[in-house]
């Protein structure tokens, strides 16, 4: 592995002449308040990297109970949880039990985990990097995110506590405003982590304008920092009419104002325009970080300049804007008018064109390049072929008629977590590997990230191809049980349920072996020493700053001459493009 | 048999069997798009693992491709999806046109939902009743006029290919027309070994197709399940005969009672064997006692069930959350003395002769 | 290069942040920020108002009877309020700029005063209407409208209601900046707290602009 990298190193930069003893981010100052109250960008994206990680896993355990329970039709391992007098008392309690852990998996997942998991922590770390700022142009408002993101994580945890939220994500009315759970607590919570994704968002749309480097033009911009700048635009727009939305919820269930409420002459079909307006725009917000970090990878581990680097940085900024006008696809059979439909339709099919050009300019970059097969390319790999199968089952959903059937089963199901697990997540595991030696000044070992990779993809693809399956078979989705359905769907929903069972146990498994790896590597992992031992390095700026970069970032201000993915390895007497 | 055999074969890997032609007409498009997708998922996975091997990293010093764009290319790979998606949405436009077009003649039927199941009333000429479950003549359009008592709910049948959410306050319409009768009235049985228990028994030779909630709607809702039969019209109109019988008949209240307790739900909270569930059991309550939870009591007559139906919420048994749903409006007088009199039977204190 | 290099603290005037090359590239930083927080806190109300044509759409007649108990004189008196202190912010901005301290704090305080008397008014407003039984939700109490007004007070107290928080949060950040003016924190050469105060009290009245005539003016 290091044999093949070793002649890639940046050319000059001030580390590789060595400052032996000075101090990096991570040394500087070791105590306690020097991390809590920290300016540092990168070290704020550290205590961002280790709050989702934390959520991620603890919604994945969620997800493994889900799962667990749904290996049988009818009601058995949740009722182990529950008391009960009888029978019947244990299955109604393990139901409200059940419809909790959904709830929450996905609340924990989106909001604590997938908005914040790229933009939040690589964006953090690497954004200034990779501009060659010194840090993002508000610190002290950075670090309010972080801590407004750890209030609002606290009346999330606050609902568990407080007898939970059976409302599932979306909270949708009238049930949230009748249900007895905890409902104005966690939306409020939902409504401060807002807050820290719009101040994200502020800041890395004024960091990208007015600290780049000199010389760095837009078109000299690497992909990852168009793609949160996409997503930091979809976070400024979007999240407010998410806070409105949840504010208007609250002052529904606490005063009874009649807006969302039928009861009191609102329109429950309003509400979801209302929370749709945001919560479409934000699957982008989670999916567009994955796209920049994709870009990255694929082309720092197969030395080629990226493919069409134009239309992938113009696609970002469309899905970003088209995205803001489809939100009404996932209304098609809720009662809104045919004609917003139908128009909410054609334009989804508009999203998924630049989509499709991101995918095809990915493949085309591997032509003809150095493609190595370690960790972050596995991973990147593996992302294609599971967005992919995300993509085109999103046309299945877009169609007018055939969302009919698929609505609200598992189909919709997989069909997310394809791009929101073998996406997003995917990508945040390339990220991490291609990474982790620059942020950590440490080496995770290779074998250990490809098995790791490969894995992660088994399982993964065992949990969710089969419930494409069993969606599209008509298994709707937020079911306890399935044991009265026709015996020949009983016998398909079984199977299928217990292959997704078995796959999501290696998933978890694959997942919590990477946690303890790469926790391993930090303590014991293979020191780098200077810049010629990391095993790869990249032409965009955060490769020419120490490693571990400095509390500053830079010694001397980095100058963009030349595009980020000039790499030495490019022939250019083999003719072809530009 | 032979033609239910062949209904159930219409079943393949992707869909369940397919029980209207609007279903066949929806299959065709899934397929289309199916299709579509494998081929550019085959060729795009393809390209990806052929550039993966053939171009790895076979020396450190690998040269690479100078290859940064090129516009034919991005042209093409830009206008071909564009063109392809345009037929995918028109397509789907218009098999969801048919969906969402009701033919003039359909036979309309009222559907109500609530926490948590469903019911179904049907106006002839000659009365109006209602049943749990959902009996419809084959080959004929049916028109479903939907509301809700509560919460959202989502009507759908998947062998149907449809559904629609059904919202309180709000009537939604829905309409299908089933290919083939699944099922006889009175159902045909056959008698048959219980493979598990050895025990014979008589088993439904019908094949009703499945309803369910899709909207998310609580504790109940993947319990919210009911069924769908078709008939041919002989057997459809036997059905409706007895209906209509049933609801002009002076069944005794009891009888009466026992029937709603059932298709009304009260069984998934409250038991008539002196088992608590969610909700207190109806035996052995009948004139007793009732400690509430504001800490006041009261005797459990008439009046309390009465009032317990239409206002579950102004006085809650002690020990008991308060969990049900209103049924005001969904109960006629009669109705309601039905439900006091069959509670006043499971107590043993009804008598049938006293009307 | 030279005038990139870093580790030049010893140029640098007080306010201006290390990771900041100058004082220019530090307002302009703010300046767009504090536009682009503007935008968010547009979105924020342009929600309230979707709620409010939606719900006009479905009940054009009890709105149109409702609107009728606002009290339009009360509303057009915070109206001229809010826009004369938008006046004295703008006159306390360019009075920053060209280093005039003592007016800049006069005209602050002017703001102040507008805001607070925005205030008192919105407080006797409310209260009336409280006095009447028009309460939010299902609270409300006053039978003598037709159809269910309790729909359009609801919103109306959630309109008014938000944009008096945001009056509220204005008040606190004029204070603020001109207890920083008393100090000669401001001066031509930095001005940017003051600038970004006063862009946010334009978007507080430009709000009240819209909220005033569809709540209480249009038939």
């Amino acid at each position: 592995m290091t044999t093949a990298t070793d002649v890639i190193r940046p050319g000059g930069g001030p580390s590789a002449t060595g400052h032996a003893e000075e101090k990096d981010y991570l040394n500087v100052d070791n105590s306690i308040m020097s991390w809590l109250f920290t300016l540092d960008h990168k070290r704020i994206g550290l205590m961002y990297l280790a709050s989702v990680l934390f959520f991620f896993f603890f919604g994945g355990i969620l997800a493994l109970l889900i799962r667990t329970e749904l290996f049988t039709p009818g009601a058995d391992f949740l009722t182990y949880f529950v008391s009960g007098k009888n029978a019947a008392e244990l299955k109604l309690a393990a139901a409200d039990l059940y419809n909790q852990l959904f709830t929450l998996h996905g609340a924990i997942m989106i909001f604590l985990f997938l908005i914040p998991s790229i933009p939040a922590t690589f964006g953090n770390f690497f954004l200034p990097l990779m501009l060659g700022a010194k840090d993002v142009a508000f610190p002290r408002l950075n670090l309010f995110s972080f801590y407004i993101y750890v209030l609002g994580a606290f009346f999330f945890l606050y609902t568990l506590a407080s007898g939970g939220l059976d409302t599932g994500w979306t909270f949708y009315t009238p049930y949230s405003t009748s249900t007895n759970t905890a409902v104005i607590a966690s939306t409020f919570g939902a409504f401060i982590l807002g807050f820290s994704s719009i101040l994200t968002g502020v800041n890395f749309v004024v960091t990208v304008h007015k600290m780049r480097a000199p010389r760095m033009t837009w078109t000299r911009i690497p992909l990852f920092l168009w793609a949160l700048y996409s997503t930091s635009l979809i976070q400024i727009l979007a999240t407010p009419v998410l806070a409105i939305t949840l504010l208007l919820l609250i002052f529904e269930r606490a005063l009874g104002i009649g807006i969302f409420d039928p009861a009191m002459g609102g329109d429950p079909v309003l509400y979801q325009h209302f929370f749709w307006f945001y919560s479409h725009p934000a699957v982008y917000i989670m999916i567009l970080p994955a796209f920049g970090v994709i870009s990255e990878t694929i082309s720092v581990h197969s030395r080629k300049h990226i493919f069409g680097y134009g239309f992938i940085a113009a696609s970002s900024v469309s899905i970003a804007l088209i995205g803001f006008l489809v939100w009404g696809h996932h209304m098609f059979v809720s009662g809104q008018s045919p004609l917003a439909s139908l128009l909410f339709s054609m334009i989804t099919f508009a999203v998924a064109v630049p989509t499709a050009i991101k995918v095809f300019s990915w493949v085309a970059t591997l032509y003809k390049g150095s493609i190595v097969f370690n960790a972050p390319m596995l991973n990147a790999l593996s992302f294609i072929f599971l967005f992919t199968i995300g993509g085109l089952t999103g046309l299945f959903l877009a169609t007018l008629a055939t969302d009919v059937h698929l609505h609200d089963t598992y189909f919709v199901v997989a069909h997310f977590h394809y791009v929101m697990v073998g996406g997003t997540l995917v990508a945040f595991l390339a990220a991490i590997h291609h990474w982790w030696a620059k942020m950590f000044g440490r080496h995770y070992n290779e074998w250990c990230g490809r098995i790791s990779a490969i894995f992660v993809f088994i399982g993964f693809n065992l949990t969710f191809f089969s419930q494409f399956v069993m969606g599209s078979q008509g298994m709707p989705r937020r079911y306890f049980t399935y044991d009265q359905v026709s015996p020949e769907l009983l016998s398909i929903y079984t199977r299928m349920h217990q292959i997704s069972t078995v796959g999501s146990m290696i998933l978890g498994l694959a997942l919590t072996f990477t946690l303890f790896y790469l926790a391993h590597s930090l303590f014991f992992g293979k020191k780098v020493h200077n810049d010629s031992d990391l095993r790869w390095t990249g032409e965009s700026m955060e490769w020419k700053t120490a490693t571990p970069p400095s509390p500053h970032n830079f010694h001397e201000q980095p100058i963009a001459y030349n595009s980020p993915y000039d790499f030495k390895e490019i022939d250019h007497s083999l003719g072809g493009g530009h | 048999m032979n033609a239910l055999n062949h209904l159930i074969a219409t079943a393949t890997f992707w869909m369940p069997r397919q029980a209207s032609d609007v279903a066949v007409e929806l299959d065709n498009v899934f397929y289309f798009i199916y299709y579509l997708s494998v081929i550019f998922f085959v060729g795009i996975i393809a390209a990806m693992v052929y550039f993966s091997v053939k171009y790895r990293r076979k020396s450190a010093d690998q040269r690479t491709s100078p290859l940064a764009h090129s516009n034919t290319l991005e042209l093409w790979w830009t206008a071909i999806p564009t063109v392809l998606l345009a037929v995918i949405f028109f397509w789907g436009f218009k098999a969801w046109v048919t969906l969402n077009v009701p033919p003039a003649n359909a036979m309309e039927i009222q559907v109500r939902a609530w926490k948590w199941g469903w019911e179904f009333t049907y106006n002839t000429p000659n009365t109006t009743f209602t049943s749990p479950h959902l009996y419809v003549p084959e080959k004929k359009p049916i028109k479903l006029v939907m509301t809700s008592n509560d919460v959202l709910h989502s009507f759908y049948l998947p062998e149907f290919r449809i559904k629609r959410d059904v919202l309180p306050k709000r009537a939604t319409v829905l309409w299908f027309e089933a290919r083939q009768a699944t099922g006889t009235w009175p159902e045909e049985t056959a008698r048959k070994q219980d493979p598990k228990t050895g025990k014979w028994g008589d088993v439904s030779l019908s094949k009703p197709y499945n309803l369910f909630c899709a909207e998310y709607c609580g504790q109940q809702h993947s319990m919210m399940m009911r069924k769908v039969y078709v008939l041919s019209q002989a057997h459809y109109e036997k059905w409706v005969v007895e209906k209509e019988k049933d609801a002009g008949s002076d069944k005794p209240l009891d009888v009466l009672g026992q029937e709603l307790y059932t298709s009304k739900t009260c069984n998934t909270c409250h038991s008539v064997d002196g088992t608590a569930v969610l909700g207190p059991s109806f035996k052995g309550r009948y004139g007793a006692k009732v400690e509430f939870a504001d800490g006041t009591s009261g005797k459990m007559d008439d009046d309390y069930i009465i009032e317990s139906i239409e206002y579950p919420n102004r006085k809650i048994a002690k020990g008991f959350p308060a969990a049900m749903p209103t049924f005001k409006g969904q109960l006629d007088a009669k109705q309601l003395r039905a439900l006091v009199a069959y509670i006043q039977s499971v107590n043993g204190k009804y008598n049938a002769q006293k009307k | 290069m030279s005038q990139v290099a870093d580790h030049a603290h010893a140029e640098h005037p007080p306010h201006l942040h290390h990771h900041f090359h100058s004082s220019a590239q530090q307002a302009a930083s703010a300046k767009l920020g504090m536009w682009v927080f503007i935008a968010q806190e547009i979105l924020f109300f342009s929600g309230l108002f979707m709620a409010y044509i939606a719900l006009r759409y479905l009940y054009p007649k009890t709105f149109l009877a409702a609107h009728e108990h606002l009290d339009v004189s009360m509303g057009a008196l915070n109206t001229v309020f809010l826009i004369t202190s938008s006046l004295t912010m703008a006159l306390a901005v360019r009075a920053a700029q060209t280093s005039n301290k003592k007016w800049a704090e006069i005209n602050l305080l002017l703001t102040i005063g507008f805001a607070l008397a925005f205030c008192v008014v919105k407080y006797f407003e409310y209260s009336h209407k409280f006095h009447l039984g028009i309460f939010p939700g299902k609270y409300y109490a006053y039978t003598h409208i037709p159809g269910n007004p309790e729909v359009f007070f609801g919103l109306y107290f959630v309109m008014t209601g938000m944009h008096a928080l945001h009056v509220i949060v204005g008040i606190g950040l004029l204070l603020w900046i001109y207890l920083k003016t008393r100090t000669g924190a401001f001066s031509a050469a930095y001005y940017s707290p003051v600038e970004n105060v006063g862009l946010y009290w334009h978007l507080v009245d430009l709000i009240w602009i819209f909220l005033f005539p569809l709540l209480y003016l249009v038939k």
